[in-house]
């Protein structure tokens, strides 16, 4: 074997580019699977970790105030295990800044605390001082042992910062619904001692949030019923967006992952495949002579077994190696939006049944395409003067349209038809190429899409007021006037969603999927809840807002196509005339109300601008950008590697026609333009088909986004669609280039020589 | 017609040069028949590359109607193969994919002649073949639609290398009858390179090498037909 072993690396030596793009392939593969799985699984095991250890409820109910029999309810319900209450309120950090500033405090009893201590003085409720989150500290320049002037209705009230921590029920933290992405210079939270929220600031209520560990279905009928008028909102993990966007992100990256290398690895493998065989095809008359100088076929099969095998092996092993880049890379990106305590890096067995299957490709490949020498007889194989098939083309029958073909081209047809592997491989490496950048280019650009509808078309306010008093600010600014409140609605798809009451106004324009505004009909739902919950136009929907004892029954009127906030929008007259109470606490204003008048209304309790939300949504869509970059590039390089594998062989099987015609008298620019024909063909198949399956997938991948509060759809714009043909088409005609460059060196001479 | 007037050739082998041909002088004639003689390596293949235009002598004239071929780019040595050339080699080279009417007409076309395939196709005696393609077809039929393919661009030089090296010798003489009416009928100047000395009977002109070098150059006015070739 050792003459063979040296064979076996000269021969690869020799041919290193072939085998160079099958170790690209095999290499892609691996690093993608096993570099996306890393990411997603880690992410996974990262926040399984973080959750357990820092014991995660599993349910929050929100009420104006529980009594001590209404805890006691709860914790009688069965499969609840323990539930905790706690205060929650929301306070304004002062700074010179003029930018508003929120805290929201939750106060702790327990010295064994649930969040996890960074930096600081251990939990204890004899202290007076406050436990703040590490992103808001750190985005305000706030340390430990720094004083923090906090407000609370008219309360002010200086704290020591005690330490900084994080919490696992704050692993996405936006502070606010109106915000899509988590906003830290603005909204921070923190911890405090119920003393100190009594004595500091005053506080006079009772605990308003209840923390429940344990399981039951109907835990959230139950709530409603055991507090009535006073229930305000039940979440468990699915519905805390704090919480739920994390585990979504995992399911996102895990969709991409499998979404996106099944495409990839797919093409690779057919790439792989087609490349080794006609690789070892070229080698029929070396195996002839090993089989007539003795060669057993095992041996002669594991020679050419370790082209595949090693080829394999090396390509998957640097994509074993380098995986971990690419897990750190994607993992990184998401930092900016989740707090975890530890970020790790996880694969599973699938990663190495991936990789085997790649390393097996490759080793079968290679055996397969050396099986008929390894059979066959040497001396068939010795002469070398076996003729390639000609066959005739469907095309043929049909009338006289082959007759107005030319002879080259009538020359091109029938090859590819005859080399329908290698068609194959051109067409759906285009057609997979162009699917993935379609993907790469279309999901930023439909998330784009959707901040701009959503902050432009849907909503086009300037600020949003919240106030104190509806009736003190109702006769003073001229606006659309929305009420915001959770609500159960029956039939619903398992979750409580929200109930937006509008008065008349221009700022909320959300159009149904006829067209149409919202008009005093009845009640219109967003499309995601009406997909989830199977309703339509003319259903009956039961509607039990928080804080109401009653019900109200309303027709549907329109399936509205907003994707943010996710749940039922009606009129104010509407509402009125079911019995309904408006007294909403949020303004939609133009740029009229300027931010002096703001400041001097102390009725104005929070101030957001449109403006601040649409930078905040494309922070979201910034935090994905390097994913789809990741996904933009990975796609250039296996189109151009497919088409350069495709380029490649063609040159390689045609050389000897290549030649025949040049000595005949073509020109150079004459079989450049017979090699344009055929890749240009290939190439329009592949994208014809690559477009529409591009925009399928799109739409398939962009919905895999979708949560219970956001719908995202796909949107596939000219620009998308541009971007992507013009790689796949730049592709296509650098790969003709470099097939008309090797014509152009094509020695004749030799080539023609060869055959003797 | 065509003259070589001292060619040299050389080919770099790793660290050796080696002389292919080494001042060689030579001129052919519309319609003669020019059998080219040598044993392997005297520079035969070469030499008729050359003629070709598909190589470049290192040194000398290569003219053609008093042409200078050897100066030409490789733009203008197409238009010569094109115009002027037609090739037949020994293992025929025919294009798999097409039928062997098509062949021919792919070649046809460049001289505007396609019209015509079909007419060269019966001159060689496979008009009910037309629709086969080569891997239907025996090695003689393949050279028959090899040399038709050359003869359909009515080439002023037909250049064949070892054009029976591969046939039966009853093919062979078929083969060979076919070449030596290109040259009578249509005076087409035919060259052709072989190592079967026999077939010099048939020659106008015989020009024998023997490494890269012309042995000798003869002349023959009374060629012997065909037949007489003892294969």
């Amino acid at each position: 074997m050792k003459y063979l072993n040296r064979k076996l690396f000269r021969d690869i030596l020799r041919n290193w580019t072939q085998f160079f793009s099958v170790f690209l392939m095999a290499f892609l593969s691996v690093l993608i699977f096993v570099g996306l799985q890393g990411a997603w699984h880690g992410l996974e095991v990262s926040l399984e970790e973080y959750i357990n250890t820092y014991n995660l409820p599993d349910a929050w109910v929100q009420s104006i105030v529980f009594s001590e029999n209404e805890i006691e309810q709860f914790e009688n319900i069965s499969g609840v295990d323990t539930v905790s209450s706690k205060i929650r309120v929301t306070t304004y950090m002062q700074t010179d800044e003029s930018e508003d500033k929120y805290i929201i405090l939750d106060t702790f009893n327990n010295t064994e605390m649930d969040f996890k201590l960074l930096e600081g003085r251990a939990p204890n409720i004899s202290e007076e001082g406050v436990w703040i989150n590490k992103e808001y500290a750190n985005a305000n320049s706030i340390s430990v042992n720094d004083y923090i002037n906090i407000e609370y209705g008219n309360v002010e009230c200086s704290l020591k910062v005690l330490g900084i921590v994080q919490s696992a029920d704050r692993i996405y933290f936006t502070g606010t619904l109106e915000y899509i992405a988590p906003n830290y210079s603005n909204y921070g939270y923190g911890y405090i001692s119920e003393n100190t929220l009594k004595n500091c600031m005053k506080y006079q209520g009772g605990a308003n949030v209840l923390e429940i560990y344990g399981n039951n279905k109907e835990l959230r009928n139950m709530a409603e019923d055991i507090l009535g008028s006073k229930f305000v909102a039940y979440y468990d993990r699915n519905t805390l967006v704090d919480v739920s966007e994390s585990l979504d992100r995992v399911g996102q990256i895990k969709n991409l992952s499998y979404m996106f290398s099944c495409i990839f690895i797919l093409l690779a493998i057919l790439a792989m495949y087609t490349t080794i065989r006609r690789l070892i095809e070229t080698q029929t008359k070396e195996i002839a002579v090993l089989k007539a100088l003795g060669f057993s076929n095992i041996k002669i099969g594991i020679h050419y077994a370790g082209f595949g095998a090693i080829v394999g092996l090396s390509g998957t092993g640097l994509g074993m190696a380098i995986s971990p880049v690419l897990s750190s890379f994607v993992l990184w990106t998401q930092k900016s939006m989740f707090s975890i305590a530890e970020w790790k890096i996880s694969y599973s067995l699938s990663s190495l049944l991936v990789v085997l299957l790649v390393i097996i490709i490759c080793i079968v490949s290679a055996l397969l395409a050396a099986k008929d020498a390894i059979g066959g007889l040497p001396a068939l194989f010795l002469r070398g003067t076996v003729e390639k098939k000609g066959r005739k083309f469907i095309l043929e029958r049909i009338g006289n349209i082959w007759e107005r073909f030319k002879f080259e081209h009538r020359w091109a047809i029938r090859d590819a038809a005859a080399n329908k592997v290698r068609l194959f491989m051109g067409i759906v490496g285009v057609a997979g190429g162009m699917m993935l950048l379609i993907v790469g280019f279309g999901t930023p650009d439909s998330i784009n899409h959707l901040v701009e509808k959503a902050y432009t078309e849907d909503f086009s306010y300037d600020k949003r007021l919240d106030v104190a008093s509806y009736e003190d600010a109702k006769d003073k600014y001229s606006g659309q006037w929305v009420q915001i409140s959770q609500a159960r609605f029956s039939p619903d798809d398992g979750y409580n969603r929200l109930l937006i009451v509008i008065s008349e106004g221009n700022y909320v324009n959300m159009r149904t999927v006829e067209g149409e505004l919202i008009k005093d009909d009845g009640v219109y739902i967003t499309q995601g809840f009406a997909e989830r919950a199977h309703l339509t136009v003319g259903d009956e929907i039961v509607i039990s807002p928080a804080l109401y004892d009653t019900d109200f029954k309303f027709t549907i009127a329109g399936i509205i196509t907003s994707e943010t906030n996710q749940g039922a929008y009606i009129m104010q007259n509407v509402w009125e005339e079911a019995g309904g109470k408006f007294a909403p606490r949020t303004i939609l204003v133009d740029e009229s109300i300027s931010n002096d008048i703001i400041e001097d209304d102390k009725n104005i309790v929070s101030v957001i601008e449109i403006e601040k939300q649409k930078e905040n949504a494309y922070d979201f869509v910034d935090s994905l950008m390097s994913v789809f970059l990741m996904i933009i590039g990975f796609a250039i390089l296996l189109v151009v590697v497919v088409l350069y594998n495709l380029g490649s062989l063609n040159f390689v099987e045609r050389q000897r026609d290549y030649a025949t015609l040049r000595v005949l008298g073509f020109h150079k620019n004459e079989l450049r333009n017979i090699t344009m024909i055929e890749n240009v063909g290939t190439t329009l198949i592949g994208w014809i088909l690559g477009v529409p399956l591009g925009i399928w997938f799109l739409d398939l991948y962009v919905c895999t986004f979708s949560t219970i509060r956001l719908e995202y759809t796909s949107y596939v714009s000219i620009t998308t669609l541009f971007f992507a043909s013009i790689v796949v088409w730049l592709a296509s005609m650098t790969t003709t280039l470099f097939v008309s460059y090797r014509i152009k060196k094509l020695d004749m001479v030799e080539a023609l020589k060869g055959v003797e | 017609m065509l003259k070589f007037i001292n060619v040299s050739k050389y080919y770099n082998v790793g660290e050796q040069k080696v002389k292919a041909l080494d001042d060689v002088n030579f001129e052919i004639k519309k319609g003669e028949f020019t059998v080219i003689l040598g044993p392997s390596g005297s520079g035969k293949s070469t030499l008729l590359n050359i003629l070709g235009g598909m190589d470049r002598a290192t040194n000398g004239k290569v003219l053609f109607d008093d042409k200078e071929i050897h100066a030409l780019s490789d733009h203008q040595l197409s238009v010569y193969r094109r115009a002027i050339v037609g090739f037949v080699f020994q293992f025929y080279n025919l294009i798999p994919s097409l039928t062997a009417l098509e062949n021919i007409g792919i070649a046809a076309q460049l001289t505007n002649n396609d019209k015509q395939a079909e007419e060269f196709l019966k001159k060689v005696g496979l008009e009910n073949r037309k629709n086969n393609f080569p891997n239907q077809m025996s090695g003689g039929e393949m050279q028959r639609v090899s040399i038709a393919r050359a003869l359909a661009k009515k080439p002023q030089l037909l250049l064949c290398d070892e054009p029976t090296g591969a046939l039966d010798s009853v093919t062979g003489k078929k083969i060979l009858e076919i070449l030596r009416d290109a040259a009578n009928d249509e005076n087409t100047a035919v060259v052709m390179v072989t190592h079967n000395a026999e077939f010099a009977k048939i020659a106008h002109k015989v020009i024998k090498l023997r490494d890269g070098k012309i042995f000798s150059i003869e002349e023959n006015n009374n060629p012997a037909l065909v037949e007489e070739v003892e294969y």
